[in-house]
């Protein structure tokens, strides 16, 4: 054996290894050729064992603390109840297919029950949106029949009734003032924007 | 894995008890009513006095232990027969242990004992001794379960699972984790700080 090796041997922590048989079956026989002369190991040695000895019984004496009587059943119930367990991608792939089905399904029976309920009220909705889209064209149709009408009236007793054309100029005057104003109106808002 | 389950599960859902905990765990995996009931029978006592001598509280040790057993069955599918089902309990009870401790910030330190409020008196089992040679055993006992309580989280734990759970340093290593050498190494001082201990308390023949 070396120096080396015997002052290795002399690591303290394979006291503990050695009282636990817990060293392999060379270091064991180097540890125990090194105990035949080395005092203090074999002193530390009888002591730890001691000491280990002591510790065992009383910790395997006083090992455990009482569970309630339906321990067991209450925790596996709990277990079994709680979805965490459901972790798998088979299992995730199939929940994900069982609340497809399940949604398909009811959507299926929810259209199937309610369809003359749908289709009629759809058909009521249908129904107002024309009528009251047909009654605003209506109403713009006679406003603007009614409003050519009176122009005509009025234009028929200015011009024909009376003879002269001077109304007829001054409306032609008017309208071509209006024009101009309206067209240099256009050109200044395309000016300044 | 689904046909050695069923094949099991028919030849032990009669008698749950004779079944190795394999047999249980692939039964349990299988769906079998009771499997995983079975298993929490035989592994709440170690475990809840494992988790017990960790946190020093009955009440949180109790609650720590439904945890414990609620995250093995989640994990029951993960679990590889080739590994000790002791050992692979003991790994989860351990990593719960050290979250639960790391949580309540006592890792590195030791159990305060407190005016014993939430904690409780280890039952010493009864045998054929007179009053006074049980009364003093039941001493010594409690001597050595407030040395026990008085190690650091990391010292404690190897205490336990060497002596109070009959691991050995290969199960150790592969509950917590450590390197065998740091293993080793724990052990020894832990040992060493307990002897300490008790020679400053003046308690001899220890």
């Amino acid at each position: 054996m070396s120096i080396t090796a015997t002052e290795k041997i002399c690591d303290r922590n394979l006291i503990a290894a050695y009282v636990d048989s817990e060293l392999d079956a060379d270091l064991m026989l180097l540890f125990e050729d090194h105990l035949e002369g080395c005092a203090p190991c074999r002193a530390e040695l009888r002591a730890h064992r001691l000491f280990v000895c002591e510790l065992d019984a009383a910790m395997n004496d006083s090992g455990e603390i009482p569970v309630p009587v339906d321990f067991s059943h209450m925790v596996a119930v709990r277990a079994t109840s709680d979805m965490r367990g459901v972790r798998t991608r088979s299992e995730n792939r199939k929940a994900l297919t069982i609340c497809l089905v399940l949604a398909l399904g009811g959507f299926a029976l929810i259209s199937a029950t309610a369809r003359d309920t749908i289709f009629r009220v759809a058909r009521r909705l249908f129904g107002t949106v024309f009528a009251l889209v047909g009654l605003v064209a209506s109403t713009a149709y006679e406003a603007v029949a009614g409003f050519v009408v009176i122009v005509r009236a009025l234009s028929r007793k200015i011009i024909i009734e009376t003879g002269s054309l001077w109304p007829m100029l001054a409306l032609l005057a008017f309208g071509l003032l209006i024009l101009s104003r309206l067209i240099s109106n256009y050109h200044r808002t395309g000016a300044t924007e | 894995m689904n046909l050695a389950a069923s094949s099991v599960s028919r030849a032990f859902s009669r008698d749950l008890t004779a079944a190795t905990d394999r047999e249980l765990v692939a039964t349990a995996v299988s769906g079998v009513e009771g499997s995983f009931e079975e298993l929490v029978r035989r592994y709440q006592r170690p475990i809840s006095a494992y988790v017990y001598r960790m946190v020093g509280n009955y009440e949180s040790a109790l609650d720590l232990t439904q945890e414990i057993f609620i995250k093995v069955y989640s994990s029951l599918q993960r679990y590889r027969s080739e590994f000790k089902f002791s050992t692979w309990i003991y790994k989860i009870a351990h990593n719960s242990a050290v979250d639960h401790l790391r949580r309540n910030a006592t890792r590195e330190q030791s159990l305060v004992v407190g005016p014993e409020g939430d904690q409780f008196d280890l039952p010493v089992e009864s045998s054929r001794l007179s009053p006074e040679q049980e009364s003093e055993r039941k001493e010594r006992r409690g001597e050595i379960e407030s040395v026990v309580r008085a190690l650091p989280a990391n010292y404690r734990e190897l205490i336990i699972l060497r002596h109070s759970q009959d691991l050995s340093y290969e199960e150790i290593v592969e509950v917590t984790g450590l390197p065998l050498g740091t293993v080793k190494n724990r052990l020894f001082r832990a040992r060493e700080m307990m002897r300490q201990s008790f020679l400053e308390k003046g308690i001899t023949g220890i």
